[in-house]
């Protein structure tokens, strides 16, 4: 995806780019060796039996498209599979846009080098270094609607409120995780929880690589700070701002663990997402080549939404003026 | 002399090397699903039982793995597929005709026939191994779903018996619900041992449920058996969801949430069922297996002697639903005779007693009932014995029990949350499953 | 970028609010581990513990092997990030600077499977590890033994190369201005040297992220030790820490204990490489 490349014509050079490829293809060999075995042969079987009916235990058996005919129903029917696919649009519209924009905020005021940032530069990557399935736990205990901190939070509020107005008020506890209205929007919020600090770190990396000149001489032209970001920061944090997209998206059309946890798809299936179909399908059900189908449909788009996203950043170029 | 000698050297050393190899200790593979979070399980097994076993027979090692429930099902899948099965695994309520139908678990009848200990073991926890006829395992553990009740709130509200009948249960436990409105307490601890104060009836919030009900497929199966209703027909190939005793135990379900509003605030304790709501207090009655009795002791001693025990209200019949977990032994096993002597070792009555104190689950047969000293000293838990005798019923078997409970599940969620009257999603649902079990290839 | 005095407290406090938010979670975690059984289920919560139980802490350890789980633990995560800064590297350089044909092809490619969820391709990974000829007891068929099951090859393997570190190491490269390499080349430096010399250490906070990324993850992996391993002797912490549940109850003093045990270490290693994010890069050599 690179423009601006002009052929080059001379014997001199067309030797010079075999060499060029033969080094690249020894550079990319170790890494592609490993990555065809155990990345690209695996994703080619589950496409074979994406077109089988396997329960795992016995050999697959051919069936064509119906595993794919039967996503097909499912969707016209607005069954699990569509469900799925509704929860899983709502989890990434809420973490991905909401989740990059307070980690450059926050990656901003990190970077501006502040004495003592440290502390919160490790307070803020604090929740990604814990598992994602421990986590889950807790906060699933903080959602309890009988004993968690949410709802005593909200118990202490009603009475501040009571307390300044001067009437009873009371805002009854909430269900939460228990409530299919509230549910994935609990699930959202502990997503964006744990992800702020891992994109933070991306940002920072990134910032990290805008070079310190560029900002003396913008200072020295008089430039203001919002000025200076819209014209150094923002375009060169490009690349940065489109691997996050592409990404968060990628990872936000696969959430799985913190639904297996604390959900398990309900309540009423209002949280069920993609993944954890596919997982439920592939490992409970033994319905292996319907998970396989589920895993490329998928696949087709996410990679939809992914080319979209890299075309309107511009596959993140950078120029330099 | 000297050409013959090398040779007769290699070869010696190869015999040698060859006799070597095949002393290297016979392995079996033994996975457990159940086991104490403190630890005592795996000391017993892993101190005492198992090495017992070992001694009794030289030159076999068990390599014991503790296997979460939550993952069991990915680990056993991925391990059939590889070919690399254990030899025992231990599995849950549901599985059995999944297991048969797929030739994940070994038929056992001409073992259990030369063995002959079947009659020991109580009806509703063998059956729960047991499909089309067959035994493809034998009851490890079993917990039966009693009613259990604040035998204080219930004569505080004016009852003398606890609930017998649907219409009793809901009026018992709208008299025991604690509601109240906007608060004005003190919000310090309350000491546990002192229930909260009534202060207003009426109020949008709980405080004490009357009916700690999760929303689980688990309770709307009971309340369908009381009114005499099943889940699919005896041959497993139709649902039988679809009728008016279905309807009404749903309907019943849902009021107690909707209608009569008994059910804990915001609902259910989420997955895993780890917040003890019923020994905190915060409700009256709840249908729950021993470990009820479990958390009071841990978390409201004090209270013990408040709990009551009755059977689960009925309604045509009376019904004790009994989950049992049980061991089964995989086909691809190559040391069958020595799994199923591990297997009938775990079930000698001392064993599985001791097994079953480590976790506070009903031991599955009689004898070990008498030999287990938990049971034999808590008078409670014998009542669970009985009824479990009395009227225990476990799962029918399927193969796509694990289907049908995520449907049910959904399907029991709209109704109580009110996305769809109890009649269509059981209409919708029951059609769902028809569909579903009539995809099953027979004899596959 | 200089800030007045009212401007920085102001800061401060919009963080330390934040930063609240982020480690209430934590301190909740902390504070569960400390208490006795009786407190955890109390309403109102309960902060500080009646009675410190710090036993707790050496009862979750002695539950398990976790000796044992720390050391496969560190090998594994260490060995997956040597193994992925290296080689995401060395592939990143190639798509990021050299020409080749294919090259955009292959990107996409590669990019393409980070698409799939991993939970489909388990299962076929599964069964190759299990059958990898002359290894683990196999014949050259890859028949009869246990293959690359309950080994290290067998869980580092899978995970050695990423598509996400090639993305992320590949959109950093490209960042870099091409003058010092094409100086380098005049002056006659090879590929590799390039690659060793000026790229690598202009590269350090990518590198650091990645590394601190690479091994938060396989630290705190679980299905893939989960379905791998079948030996206490294999098992990691994570694993490990399924010990203190069980189907109706769980030890969640216990769990909580194992659980901020086995986060300290990755805390550590983040704590160690922050420097690395807060070092400037020295560009000034391409002036004049």
């Amino acid at each position: 995806m690179r423009q601006g490349e002009k052929s080059r014509g001379s014997t001199g050079v067309g030797r010079a780019s075999k060499r060029e490829a033969r080094t690249a293809w020894l550079f990319l060999a170790p890494g592609l060796a490993l990555f065809v075995l155990f990345v690209l042969v695996p994703v080619v079987a589950a496409l074979y039996l994406s077109l089988c009916r396997y329960d795992i235990i016995h050999s697959p058996v051919w069936v064509g498209a119906r595993n794919y005919a039967r996503i097909g129903e499912d969707l016209s029917n607005h069954g699990v599979f569509y469900l799925s696919l509704r929860n899983t649009a709502q989890y990434a519209l809420g973490t991905v846009p909401v989740g990059m924009a307070l980690a450059l905020g926050l990656a901003l005021l990190v970077n501006a080098g502040l004495r003592g940032i440290s502390v919160h530069r490790t307070t803020y990557y604090l929740p990604v270094v814990t598992s994602l399935v421990a986590i889950s736990m807790v906060w699933m205990w903080l959602y309890d609607p009988s004993y968690g901190l949410l709802n005593y939070g909200l118990e202490l509020l009603s009475r501040a409120v009571s307390f300044v107005t001067g009437h009873k008020v009371m805002i009854p506890p909430q269900t939460w995780l228990g409530n299919p209205g509230q549910a994935m929007a609990a699930i959202v919020v502990m997503s964006i929880w744990r992800g702020l600090g891992y994109n933070m770190v991306i940002y920072l990396a990134g910032l990290q690589g805008i070079p310190e000149h560029l900002y003396e001489a913008a200072l020295i032209d008089g430039a203001s700070r919002w000025q200076r970001f819209r014209a150094i920061t923002w375009p060169l944090l490009k690349p940065t701002t489109a691997f996050i997209l592409v990404t968060s998206v990628i990872g936000a059309s696969q959430v799985f663990a913190q639904v297996y946890v604390m959900t398990n798809g309900g309540p009423n299936n209002s949280t069920t997402t993609i993944v954890h179909q596919i997982f439920q399908n592939a490992f409970s059900f033994l319905k292996m080549g319907y998970a396989s189908a589920m895993a490329f449909v998928l696949f087709v788009i996410i990679f939809a939404l992914s080319l979209i996203t890299l075309r309107l950043t511009r596959g993140g170029q950078v120029e330099y003026a | 002399m000297c050409r013959w000698f090398l040779p007769m050297v290699f070869l010696s050393a190869l015999v040698a090397c060859g006799c070597a190899r095949r002393q290297k200790p016979i392995e079996l593979e033994f996975w457990l699903a159940d086991f104490s979070p403190d630890g005592r399980t795996k000391a017993l097994l892993d101190k005492q039982l198992i090495p017992r076993f070992e001694a009794a027979h030289p030159g076999v090692r068990v390599n014991t793995q503790y296997i979460p429930w939550s993952h069991l099902d990915e680990k056993l899948t991925i391990s059939f597929a590889g070919g690399v099965a254990p030899d025992v695994f231990q599995v849950g309520a549901e599985y059995v005709g999944g297991l048969a139908y797929r030739g994940m678990a070994e038929p056992l009848d001409a073992r259990v026939e030369k063995w002959g200990q079947q009659n020991d073991f109580f009806p509703a926890s063998w059956s729960t191994c047991v499909y089309q006829g067959h035994v493809y395992g034998l009851p490890y553990l079993s917990a039966p779903r009693v009613l259990l009740y604040r035998k204080d709130l219930l004569k505080k509200a004016g009852f003398d018996h606890p609930p017998d009948t649907w219409e009793e249960l809901a009026a018992a436990a709208e008299a025991m619900t604690v509601r109240r409105g906007p608060s004005t307490g003190s919000g310090s601890p309350r000491p546990t041992a002192q229930p909260p104060r009534a202060e207003s009836r009426g109020g949008p919030v709980i405080e004490v449920a009357g009916m700690n009900l999760p929303v689980s497929w688990q309770i709307f199966v009971e309340f369908l058996w009381e009114n005499g209703g099943q889940v699919f027909s005896e041959d497993g190939r139709r649902s039988t969801l679809d009728t008016p005793e279905a309807v009404e135990a749903l309907r019943f379900y849902c009021d107690l949430y909707n209608k009569h509003r008994v059910c804990p605030t915001a609902g259910m304790p989420v997955a895993g069922g780890a917040v003890p709501v019923f020994a905190s207090q915060r409700a009256a009655m709840e249908i729950m297996n021993q470990f009820g009795i479990y958390n009071v002791r841990r978390y409201a001693p004090e209270l013990l002697a408040e709990v009551g025990i009755a059977p689960t209200p009925r309604r045509k019949q009376r019904v004790i639903s009994v989950y049992t977990d049980w061991l089964a032994m995989s086909p691809q096993s190559k040391r069958k005779d020595l799994a199923w002597e591990l297997m009938t070792f775990l079930m000698e009555p001392e064993n599985l007693a001791a097994y079953n104190s480590t976790l506070f689950f009903i031991p599955p047969r009689r004898s070990a009932v008498k030999a287990a000293e938990f049971m034999q000293q808590n008078p409670q838990l014998l009542e669970f014995v009985s009824l479990m005798d009395q009227y225990g019923r476990s799962l029918p078997a399927i193969p796509e029990w694990f289907e049908i409970r995520t449907g049910l599940q959904s399907a029991i969620s709209s109704a109580i949350y009110q996305t769809k009257t109890p009649e269509q999603a059981l209409r919708d649902y029951s059609r769902e499953l028809d569909g579903l079990l009539a995809e099953r290839v027979e004899g596959q | 970028m200089r800030l007045g005095i009212a401007r920085k407290t102001l800061l401060h406090l919009l963080l330390a609010i934040g930063g609240v938010a982020m480690i209430l979670p934590f301190l909740w975690m902390v504070s569960t581990s400390l208490k006795p059984e009786r407190e955890i289920f109390h309403y109102p919560p309960v902060w500080l513990p009646s009675a410190w139980q710090w036993g707790n802490y050496g009862r979750a350890m002695e539950s398990a092997a976790f000796g044992q789980y720390f050391i496969n633990t560190t090998i594994y995560a260490t060995m997956v990030t040597v193994a992925n800064l290296l080689l995401c590297s060395m592939a990143a350089y190639a798509f990021a600077r050299l020409r080749f044909r294919g090259r955009d092809t292959l990107f996409v490619l590669v990019l393409g499977t980070m698409m799939i969820p991993a939970q489909v391709t388990m299962v076929p990974v599964f069964i190759m590890l299990k059958r990898c000829p002359l290894v683990g007891g196999n014949d050259w068929l890859g028949m009869g033994g246990h293959g690359l099951l309950n080994t290290y090859p067998g869980l580092i393997l899978p995970a050695a190369v990423g598509a996400f570190g090639i993305f992320l190491l590949r959109q950093f490269f490209m960042t870099l201005p091409r003058e010092l390499e094409d100086a380098a080349r005049i002056d006659g430096c090879s590929e590799a040297g390039i690659y060793w010399r000026i790229i690598l250490p202009l590269s350090k906070p990518a590198l650091a992220t990645l590394g601190i990324f690479t091994f938060t993850a396989a630290w705190n992996e679980f299905l893939w030790p989960l379905l791998i391993t079948s030996k206490d002797s294999m098992r990691t912490l994570q694993l490990g820490l399924q010990v203190f549940q069980s189907q109706y109850t769980t030890r969640w003093d216990l769990l909580m204990a194992g659980t901020v045990v086995v986060t300290l270490p990755v805390l550590i290693i983040f704590l160690a490489g922050q420097r690395y994010f807060t070092r400037g890069i020295a560009m000034s050599g391409i002036k004049g």
